[in-house]
């Protein structure tokens, strides 16, 4: 695909290449030929010959079924009517979850006391209203069938029993002051739990408790520590003020840190009419992230040498005149990479000087502690602390706590020596996420006896001695802190479904404190905080807002770094020969924890758009180097290779993504377990493969020394951005649908993106600039000029590519998942597609991210060719589909120029447990096999929006509630790049937005008049780089 | 064999087709496509949820009386449906509200036993659906009684019925019929619930005015009612 200044944007390599097989994959109807449906045949048992017997029969017997009275359903009200529920109106509810120790606020949607849905809370400091598509799946694990106590799981609990049991435990053990008893909790940012530990201490004393979360923030608590001196601190960054972004390797705007919080933030700056300046952003880093995918420009370097590229940045800086301390320019000297682009460096050391005070670097958690100390000093001097940092106490740890390894570490020893009597692990499946050198699986059945809070039977659970059944955020009280000190009550929006009890809950029976239960356990903790007085009213305030207000309580006093400590000389050496292997956190399962979850295993990754699957990521050089080929890779085959460090050897997929740096190979964690499929179409089976064994807990996130060996032809891997293109030639690349520039260029022709000025067939700059001859209508076209007009706008210059939105759209619109199989032949049913786009040299090449989703074009071509009219236009203009009108022709689809129309090809849902099907909407019909189904634009949405208004009791409310509506993805959007509303009042975000120069439609010369519209992606380059 | 060809003295053959089996392929025809068109309009009435689904009056595991309740006592719909101006859904009362009466009022009756169980176990009362819209159709009490579309418009005479009834076939074209030109149907918002309401002057002129005042205006668009 061609862009509006003539360059080239490729999805996959095999577009970049145009191989055979991907011309050949072009003009195909379907993915696989239709004798590939053999194996479907097997799936549902039918053959063509049964398939028109059933047919024929059932046209006979079609006749008789008029005669039959319908089915008896009975209609069951409540005994007793709960307050504030009415059937069939949603009610909302405040509460808050975390992950990996970051809490955040949400607003849960309830239909009949059913959690369906969540959404960030507006008021709330780590979401400002959004989520990622990781808190977005959350809601569907409640309904796990394969929780403990679910119907089918084959548990049940006897609390009676097991409270007795957790009393007489730890009865036992107070003989002995807690000797022997080891608790391993994951990160999780609770006073009340804090409180019990301290209750614990004092009543155990030798009692050892142990955090450990499989992705940590050791390097990051001890660089700190080292530059800050006292307890374990976590960094709270304005992007907002920053003028100047320096990723060292920082994911900040995938996985590290607040991230809805980051992106929102972050987004402020990135608008080149945003106030003091559009932001600059640097990466430096080894791993294709999210946020390098993002920047400015991208420093593609080794992960182990980000290091040295940092040190070399400090005595640039020094260049420029700025005062290091003694010990950091010793380091520095000594460290620096004073070889890796040092032309690059310069620059970048003089654009962080020019905008001393807004400029911000910010250390990954893959990094040395040594970088974060630097990064820390470097912030110091250049008064970005405390300018653009505050500081807050790490409310996941107590004072004296070791590093997640090294807990790890001092249990598996204590566990190898037989001194752990009990082990009670508060959940967090350890047993899977252990590096492999540590062997805690092995020395985990030593413990006499182990009790583990499991939400379902994971690895850890069997390999307890006892299994207790853990709730689910929703269904239990607790209380979080966020990163800045905000406390959110986490409200329960349901009773545990399968009887669950929470970690508070039982650690309270277990130590015989009272109250036991998590209500009262977590009101007393905050009553003995507030003091008596006036305590209810307060309380109940923070569980209707969210959060309990005016608790930010920053670095106690403010104090400067003291020089990083020390660390040069501790940090680890990288790594000698061969292959750079780096762990990273799965962008859908994270540490493994989602790795049940339909909704995220098919989730495409944001970099690799791989669904179902990791793989071993590998550049396009490495992969030619080590014979991965691209010929191996070209149409959906993937080479299968055995990747070895040290002694450890695990065998999985090659996957070439272009940007990972040479001589690295990156592997996600989280993967390799096993999903006990619910889903029609897909196997029961690991998905994917757990590079846990190569993981060392000395060096958890990189470790030198891989080597790859080939092993034959891989599966076929979905992946969902391989075939099919925008541009099959015939004048497209005139008509391009990403459209950028950068700064300089924007201000020069402010009007760059907008459509009809580029000649036909030539490259905009060559090309002179003149209007394509505008097209009509074949029929009198509508009068859309009256009532209200949705329209949506999206901002490729703030859309990270993080998947949020397609999330939140499969949570409210209750998209199925359809299983890898399928995703194979390209029947995913996501309404929306996150479309990444590559330019540029493939290697390093830069990257757009667009949502593409319906375009609701009032003139649609979809619509003129549905033989049943099941398609058609609603006045207000959305292209609405009549789900129960369509008859599966897909016309339709064919005719859609942005291929976003999805065909429902079996009926996925049918065969769900009883308990997946509470997560759905009622709202929204739930589609049938045979039919199409597409965006709308969040019907349901608008519909109740527009009821409330005509319901209001006057103008302002009405208005309001108009105002109100929005689609799933646009509220969930953290970086607020989606924007919805009414383009007929002039007052709306998206009518001001659409007014603006960068708005463009797509293929708007075919006079198709898209809804949605596109902001053009500027990027703001440092004028000094070259390339 | 082949048919009779003996002939008579004149030669002329003893055995014609008679002149009225010309006839015959015509009538054939014509039959066959009275036989059509009624089989059309078999299908069209008695297929129709005219016929399937108008007087669906299923048995109720109460037998409540709404000509009772409704009718004689003359209990406004609200005081059970309570959801009716508020959400889509009007609802069917909790158990509790039967009790908020039959505590004190004939509260030993045996017809009552199944909800005094019900309020005792805590168990709902399965009363059985009688109206009832696909799952792929939404439809929404509060944006038409919150527009003045009479409770009696689709649901009939309810007070008139001792068993509930359906009495309106509740399908996509009699919607669309109503949805098109509501005038008529429409009347002022205090007088939803009434019963047998019959507007003083021109119902539909006061419907006009009632639309251009509210500015009510049904969709007839796929995705009013199916989202």
């Amino acid at each position: 695909m061609s862009g509006n200044d003539g360059r080239r944007y490729w999805r996959s390599l095999q577009e970049l290449g145009e191989t055979p097989e991907f011309q050949d994959a072009l003009a195909r109807e379907f993915l696989e030929e239709p004798k590939a449906d053999r194996v479907d045949a097997q799936i549902d048992g039918t053959t063509r010959r049964h398939f028109l017997g059933i047919m024929g029969a059932s046209m006979a017997m079609s006749g008789l079924a008029g005669c039959v009275r319908r089915p008896e359903r009975p209609i069951l009200p409540y005994t007793r009517a709960p307050e504030d529920v009415l059937p069939g109106v949603a009610n909302y509810y405040a509460t808050a979850t975390s992950l990996g120790g970051r809490a955040i606020g949400l607003i849960a949607e309830s239909h009949e006391g059913r959690p369906t849905k969540l959404e960030g809370n507006p008021d709330h400091p780590a979401s400002f209203g959004g989520l990622t598509m990781l808190h977005q799946a959350m809601v569907l694990d409640l309904y796990d069938p394969r929780r403990l106590g679910a119907p089918d799981s084959g548990y049940k609990v006897d609390w009676a029993v097991e409270n007795e049991f957790l009393r007489k435990q730890f009865a036992a053990l107070r003989a002995t002051n807690g000797e022997g008893l080891f608790i391993l909790s994951p990160a999780i940012p609770s006073p009340t739990l804090a409180d019990l530990r301290t209750r614990l201490s004092s009543q155990l004393p030798r009692a050892r408790w142990l955090v450990f979360e499989g992705v940590s923030d050791d390097n990051r608590r001890a660089g700190l520590k080292a530059a800050y001196g006292g307890e374990a601190l976590v960094p709270d960054y304005a992007f907002e003020k920053a003028k100047v972004i320096v990723s060292l390797d920082s994911d900040f705007l995938g996985t590290e840190g607040d991230v809805p919080a980051n992106m929102h933030r972050w987004a402020q700056r990135r608008l080149p009419d945003a106030q003091g300046g559009m932001s600059r952003m640097y990466a430096i880093e080894g791993v294709h992230t999210i946020t390098g995918s993002n920047a400015d420009h991208r420093l593609r370097v080794k992960t182990s040498q980000v290091e040295g590229v940092a040190f070399a940045l400090a005595l640039a800086l020094e260049q420029q005149g700025l005062t290091l301390l003694p010990d950091v320019k010793a380091a520095a000297e000594k460290l620096a990479a004073k070889d890796v682009k040092p032309e690059f460096i310069q620059a970048l050391a003089k654009d962080v000087m020019r905008s001393r005070g807004a400029a911000l670097i910010v250390a990954g958690r893959r990094q040395p502690p040594v970088v974060h100390a630097l990064a820390a000093v470097l912030n110091d001097a250049l008064e970005a602390f405390p300018n653009l940092i505050t500081y807050f106490p790490d409310r996941t740890r107590a004072s004296g706590d070791k590093g997640d390894f090294d807990n790890l570490r001092e249990l598996t020893e204590a566990l190898k020596a037989n001194r752990v009597d009990t082990l009670l692990v508060l959940g967090g499946n350890p047993v899977y996420t252990a590096p492999g050198d540590l062997g805690f699986a092995e020395a985990y059945k030593n413990a006499k006896t182990s009790i583990y809070l499991a939400e379902t039977f994971d690895e850890t659970a069997k390999a307890s001695k006892k299994v207790l059944p853990k709730t689910h955020f929703l269904e239990a009280w607790g209380d979080l802190v966020a990163t800045d000190g905000t406390v959110s009550i986490q409200q329960p929006l349901v009773a545990p479904l399968f009887g669950a009890k929470s970690e508070i809950e039982i650690l309270a029976t277990a130590m015989g404190a009272e109250p036991a239960d998590g209500y009262g356990l977590v009101r007393d903790t905050w009553q003995r905080v507030e003091g008596p007085l006036a305590f209810t009213r307060k309380w109940r305030k923070w569980l209707n807002d969210g959060f309990r207000p005016n608790m930010k309580e920053g670095l106690a006093s403010f104090r400067r770094a003291t020089g990083i400590g020390g660390l040069a000389e501790s940090r680890q050496a990288a790594a000698g020969d061969g292959l750079e292997v780096v762990f990273v956190p799965s962008y859908t399962v994270y540490d493994g924890r989602f790795a049940t979850n339909s909704w995220l295993l098919e989730a495409p990754d944001p970099m690799t758009k791989l669904t179902w699957d990791n793989v071993v990521a590998l550049s396009p050089a490495t992969a030619a180097k080590l014979g991965v080929t691209e010929g191996e890779m070209v149409g959906e085959q993937s080479t299968k290779v055995r990747l070895t460090v040290g002694d450890k050897t695990v065998e999985g997929y090659a996957w070439i993504l272009p940007g990972t740096a040479d001589d690295t190979a990156v592997v996600q964690l989280g993967w390799g377990r096993a999903f006990d499929s619910y889903l029609p179409f897909h196997e029961t089976g690991a998905v994917g493969f757990d590079v846990s064994p190569i993981r060392s807990s000395e060096s958890p996130d990189l470790r030198g020394g891989g080597k790859l060996a080939l092993a034959g032809a891989g599966e076929k891997l979905a992946c969902v951005q391989r075939y099919g293109r925008q541009d099959p030639g015939r004048g497209y690349e005139a008509r391009p649908m990403v459209r950028e520039a950068d700064l300089a260029t924007f201000e020069k022709n402010p009007q760059f993106a907008k459509p009809g000025l580029i000649e036909h067939g030539k490259p905009f700059p060559q090309g002179k600039l003149v209007a394509h001859p505008p097209a009509e209508a074949l029929h009198p076209e509508h009068d859309y000029s009256k009532g209200h007009q949705w329209g949506m706008a999206i901002d490729l210059n703030t859309c990270t590519g993080c998947n949020a939105c397609l999330m939140a759209c499969v949570a409210e619109n209750n998209i199925s998942p359809v299983g890898k199989d399928q995703v194979r032949r390209g029947r995913e049913l996501h309404w929306i597609r996150m479309d990444r786009y590559f330019t540029g040299d493939a290697n390093d090449p830069q990257v757009v991210h667009q949502p593409m989703t319906c375009q609701q074009c009032e003139n649609a071509p979809c619509e003129n060719v549905c033989p049943v009219a099941a398609t058609v236009h609603s006045p207000e203009g959305l292209n609405d589909m009549a789900y129960n009108r369509c008859i599966g022709t897909r016309y339709c689809a064919n005719n859609c120029p942005f291929k976003v129309r999805r065909f429902n090809f079996y009926n996925y849902a049918e065969k769900w447990p009883e308990t997946v099907h509470m997560v759905r909407n009622p709202n929204v019909s739930v589609r049938f096999r045979g039919v199409m189904e597409k965006c709308t634009y969040c019907v349901q949405r608008i519909n109740t929006g527009k009821r409330r208004a005509k319901m209001a009791p006057d103008e302002a409310s009405a208005k309001q509630a108009i105002t109100e509506i929005t689609t799933a993805c646009a509220q969930t959007c953290p970086s607020g790049a989606i924007v919805f509303g009414d383009i007929n009042d002039p007052t709306s975000k998206v009518a001001q937005l659409k007014k603006t120069d960068r708005d463009y439609g797509l293929l708007t010369e075919l006079n198709i008049k898209p809804r949605t519209s596109y902001l053009a992606k500027i990027r703001n380059p440092n004028p000094e780089i070259r390339g | 064999m082949s048919g009779d060809d003996r002939r008579d003295d004149g030669g002329t053959p003893l055995f014609v087709f008679p002149e009225w089996q010309n006839k015959v392929p015509g009538v054939v025809l014509a039959c066959g496509g009275l036989a059509a068109i009624a089989a059309m309009a078999a299908v069209w009435y008695w297929f129709s949820p005219s016929f399937t689904d108008v007087g669906y009056m299923p048995e109720q595991p109460v037998p409540y009386s709404h000509k009772l309740h409704a009718g004689d006592l003359g209990i406004d719909c609200r005081y059970c449906h309570v959801g009716v101006e508020r959400g889509p859904v009007a609802g069917v009362p909790p158990t509790q509200t039967c009790m908020n009466c039959h505590a004190q009022i004939k509260p030993e009756s045996p017809l009552l036993v199944p909800v005094r169980e019900s309020w005792a176990t805590g168990e709902p009362v399965p009363w059985v659906r009688v109206h009832k819209v696909p799952d792929y159709a939404r439809f929404d009490h509060s944006a038409h009684v919150g527009a003045g579309v009479g409770c009696e418009e689709c649901h009939g005479r309810v007070d008139q019925m001792i068993e509930v009834r359906q009495q309106q076939p509740l399908s996509m074209g009699w919607c669309v019929d109503c949805h098109r030109d509501p005038a008529a149907r429409l009347r002022p918002a205090e007088l939803v619930t009434k019963m047998g309401y019959a507007p003083a002057g021109d119902a539909v002129a006061a419907g006009k005015e009632m639309m251009a005042k509210k500015g009510i205006s049904p969709p007839t668009h796929c995705s009013g009612c199916h989202q």
